[in-house]
C-alpha cells in the first residue's frame, strides 16, 4: 500500500517535471516574446535597447538554462510576476481559484447528486420510459459542445427573456447578485456534468442488480429502497468514485470553456488568457498547479477505491 | 462485418438511424459545390450589403455576419469538420495500435515506459495543454503560415497527440490475451515471424475493439475541434468549420441568434450519431451481447 503510494508519487513527480519543461519550451514557440511586445507597445525602443532588455531578462540565454533558472525559482516558491496583471503570479492565481471554487463547488455537488439519482432510477427498470429519458439526457450531455450550450442559454435567458445577466462577475455585492450571475454558467456545467454520472451509475447499477446477492436480499424481503441503496449502490460505487476524483480536480483547474463563454474570472479563463497573452510565469504556474492537482486527485480516487472495495486490494 | 454481426447492428434501431444520418451528412458535404451552383452563391465571398439576412428562397438559412450564405458555409464546414474528425480518429487509432502492439509484444521495459507515458497523458488536464499546443506558431518551427491544408494537418496532429491513449490501452490488453492463445503459440512453433504473427493472427482479432473505439473517437474529435476553433485556435478562417462558424457566436447571440444555432446543431447531431453508431457497433461486434431491440 505505502509502496504503491510511493511509486505513484514518484511517477507523478517525473510527469510534472517532464510536463513543465515541455510547456516551457512550447510557450517559447508561441509568436512574440515579451520584448517583441514591448517594442510593439513603444516604437521609440531601438534595436540596442531591445538587445539590452533581452540580456537583462535573460532572454538571450539558451532555452535549457532559462528553464533551469525558472524551475529552481519555482521550487523555492518564487513564481515570478504576471505580465498581464502586473502582480505576483501566485496572488493573481489565488483570486481566480476562489472564483472557480464559487462556481464549481455547488455545480459539482449538484451534478453528482442529480446524476447519481437519475442513474439509480433508470437502472430500476432498464428499457422503461424513465430509462430511455435518462439515456437521452446522458447522451445529449456528452455530445453537446459545452460553449454552445452556454450560448443557447444566453440566447434564451439573457437575450430573449432578459431574466438573467449574460455573464461576468457581479458588480454589486450581496448573495442575490452572485446567484444571478452564477445561474447560467452553473446550469451549463450541471447539465454537462450530470451526464457522465448518470451514464456510469446506470451501467454499474444494472450490473450490480443482476448479481445473486440482490436476489438474496429480495428473497429475505428487503424493501426495494433498501435493496437499491444499501445492497446495489455501494457495489456500483467504483466508477462513480473515479468520476468524482476527476471532478474534484476541475475545482482547481476551473472550467476553461464555460468560464470563457460567461467571462467568469476563474482558473480556466486565467489559464486561457495567460497562454494567449504570452504570460509565461502565470501560465506555467497555473498549468503546473492544475497538473499536480489532477494527478493527486487520480491517486486519491484510486485509494478511495481500495478503501471501499476489498476485491481491488488483492 | 459478418452477416450475424450485421444482423445484430440492424437490430439496434438507434444505431441504424445514426448510420443513416452520418451517411446523409457525408453525402451533403460531398455535394456542397453542386448546391453552391444551384443556389448561385459563393460561400467564401463577403457581401457586406446583405449581412444577417433572414431565411429566404435564395438564402434558405439566411446569411452570416459577412453576408455569406449560412447553408453553404454549413455544407463546406461539414467537409472540414468531418474530414478532421475522421483523419484525427484514424491517426489516433494507428498510433494507438502501433504503441499497444509494441507494448504487448516486447513487454518488460518497453511496456512499462509506453504505459506510464499513456497514464501520464491520461492524468493530465487535456484542454489547457491542447491550447498550448494549438497556440504554437508554425513559423517558429520553420513551417509556412496560412496554408489551409497545413492548418488542417496541424489540428489533426495536435488532437492525435492526445487521442492515441485509449486505443493503445485497449490494443495492449486484447493483444496480451490473444498472444497467450494456443493458436498463436502454434503459429510461433511453426516458425511464423513476428510481423506475420502480429499482422495475420493478432491484428484481425483486435479489429472489432479498435473499430468501436475509433467510431467513438470521431465524435469526440469533432467536439475538440469545435472547442479549439471557438477559442480561435482551431481551423483558421476563411476555411469554414462548424467550430469556427461559432467563433463569434457570442456576439451573434445578440445580432442573429439563429446563426449561432445551426453550426452547433450540426455538431450536436453528428456527435450523438457517432456515439449511437459506436454503441451499436460495440453490440454488433461483441459475440456475447444479446440482441436488443431499442
Amino acid at each position: 500500500m505505502l509502496r504503491l503510494i510511493g511509486q505513484r508519487l514518484l511517477q507523478g513527480a517525473v510527469t510534472v517535471a517532464i510536463l513543465s519543461f515541455a510547456a516551457y519550451a512550447l510557450i517559447g514557440l508561441m509568436p512574440g516574446d515579451p520584448i517583441d511586445l514591448a517594442i510593439a507597445g513603444d516604437p521609440r525602443l531601438s534595436a540596442e535597447d531591445a538587445a539590452r532588455l533581452r540580456a537583462l531578462h535573460g532572454l538571450d540565454q539558451p532555452l535549457t538554462s532559462r528553464y533551469l533558472a525558472w524551475a529552481s525559482g519555482a521550487l523555492q516558491g518564487q513564481f515570478g510576476f504576471s505580465r498581464l496583471f502586473a502582480a505576483p503570479a501566485h496572488e493573481v492565481l489565488g483570486n481566480a481559484l476562489l472564483n472557480s471554487l464559487a462556481l464549481l463547488l455547488p455545480t459539482t455537488l449538484l451534478s453528482a447528486a442529480i446524476g447519481i439519482a437519475l442513474g439509480v432510477l433508470a437502472a430500476r427498470r432498464p428499457r422503461g420510459a424513465l430509462d430511455y429519458a435518462v439515456n437521452a439526457i446522458a447522451f445529449a450531455g456528452i455530445s453537446l459542445p459545452s460553449f454552445w450550450l452556454g450560448i443557447l442559454l444566453i440566447i434564451l435567458f439573457a437575450v430573449t427573456l432578459g431574466w438573467l445577466p449574460a455573464g461576468g462577475p457581479p458588480d454589486t455585492p450581496g448573495l442575490a447578485a452572485w446567484l444571478r450571475h452564477l445561474a447560467l454558467p452553473g446550469a451549463t456545467l450541471t447539465v454537462l456534468g450530470l451526464a457522465s454520472y448518470a451514464r456510469q451509475t446506470r451501467a454499474a447499477m444494472i450490473d450490480a442488480l443482476g448479481d445473486l446477492y440482490i436476489r438474496t436480499a429480495r428473497a429475505k424481503g428487503a424493501p426495494e429502497r433498501r435493496v437499491l441503496l444499501h445492497h446495489a449502490l455501494p457495489n456500483a460505487a467504483i466508477p462513480i468514485v473515479t468520476i468524482a476524483g476527476l471532478d474534484f480536480a476541475t475545482l482547481v483547474s476551473g472550467a476553461l470553456v464555460v468560464e470563457t463563454v460567461f467571462a467568469w474570472p476563474g482558473m480556466g479563463k486565467l489559464i486561457y488568457d495567460a497562454i494567449l497573452g504570452n504570460d509565461y510565469n502565470l501560465a506555467l504556474l497555473a498549468l503546473m498547479l492544475t497538473a499536480i492537482v489532477t494527478l493527486a486527485a487520480n491517486l486519491l480516487a484510486d485509494l478511495a477505491q481500495l478503501a471501499i472495495d476489498p476485491r481491488v486490494r488483492q | 462485418m459478418s452477416s450475424r454481426a450485421l444482423a445484430r447492428f440492424l437490430a439496434h434501431r438507434a444505431g441504424v438511424a445514426s448510420a443513416v444520418i452520418l451517411l446523409a451528412l457525408v453525402a451533403a458535404a460531398l455535394s456542397a459545390p453542386l448546391v453552391a451552383e444551384a443556389i448561385g452563391h459563393d460561400p467564401f465571398a463577403p457581401d457586406l450589403l446583405n449581412r444577417f439576412l433572414p431565411p429566404s428562397a435564395t438564402h434558405p438559412l439566411g446569411t452570416d455576419e459577412l453576408g455569406r450564405d449560412v447553408l453553404l458555409r454549413l455544407l463546406y464546414g461539414a467537409r472540414v469538420s468531418l474530414a478532421v474528425g475522421l483523419a484525427a480518429a484514424l491517426a489516433s487509432a494507428a498510433i494507438g495500435l502501433a504503441i499497444g502492439l509494441a507494448a504487448a509484444w516486447f513487454g518488460g521495459l518497453v511496456d512499462a515506459v509506453l504505459m506510464r507515458l499513456a497514464d501520464g497523458l491520461l492524468a493530465l488536464p487535456a484542454l489547457p495543454l491542447l491550447i498550448v499546443l494549438a497556440a504554437v506558431d508554425p513559423a517558429q518551427l520553420g513551417l509556412p503560415r496560412d496554408v489551409a491544408a497545413l492548418d488542417l494537418l496541424r489540428i489533426v496532429v495536435i488532437i492525435a497527440i492526445f487521442g492515441w491513449v485509449k486505443v493503445a490501452r485497449i490494443t495492449r490488453g486484447a493483444a496480451l490475451a490473444i498472444l497467450r492463445m494456443d493458436y498463436v503459440r502454434a503459429a510461433l512453433a511453426l516458425g511464423a515471424s513476428a510481423p506475420r504473427l502480429l499482422w495475420r493472427h493478432v491484428a484481425p482479432n483486435l479489429a472489432a475493439h479498435v473499430a468501436v473505439a475509433t467510431t467513438l473517437t470521431v465524435g469526440n474529435v469533432i467536439l475538440v475541434e469545435s472547442v479549439l476553433s471557438f477559442l480561435g485556435l482551431g481551423i483558421q478562417p476563411p476555411t469554414p468549420s462548424w467550430g469556427n462558424m461559432l467563433a463569434n457566436a457570442q456576439e451573434l447571440a445578440f445580432a442573429a441568434p439563429m446563426a449561432a444555432v445551426w453550426p452547433g446543431l450540426a455538431i450536436f447531431v453528428t456527435v450523438v450519431a457517432t456515439n449511437f453508431a459506436g454503441d451499436a457497433l460495440a453490440d454488433a461486434l461483441d459475440p456475447r451481447a444479446v440482441v436488443r431491440r431499442g
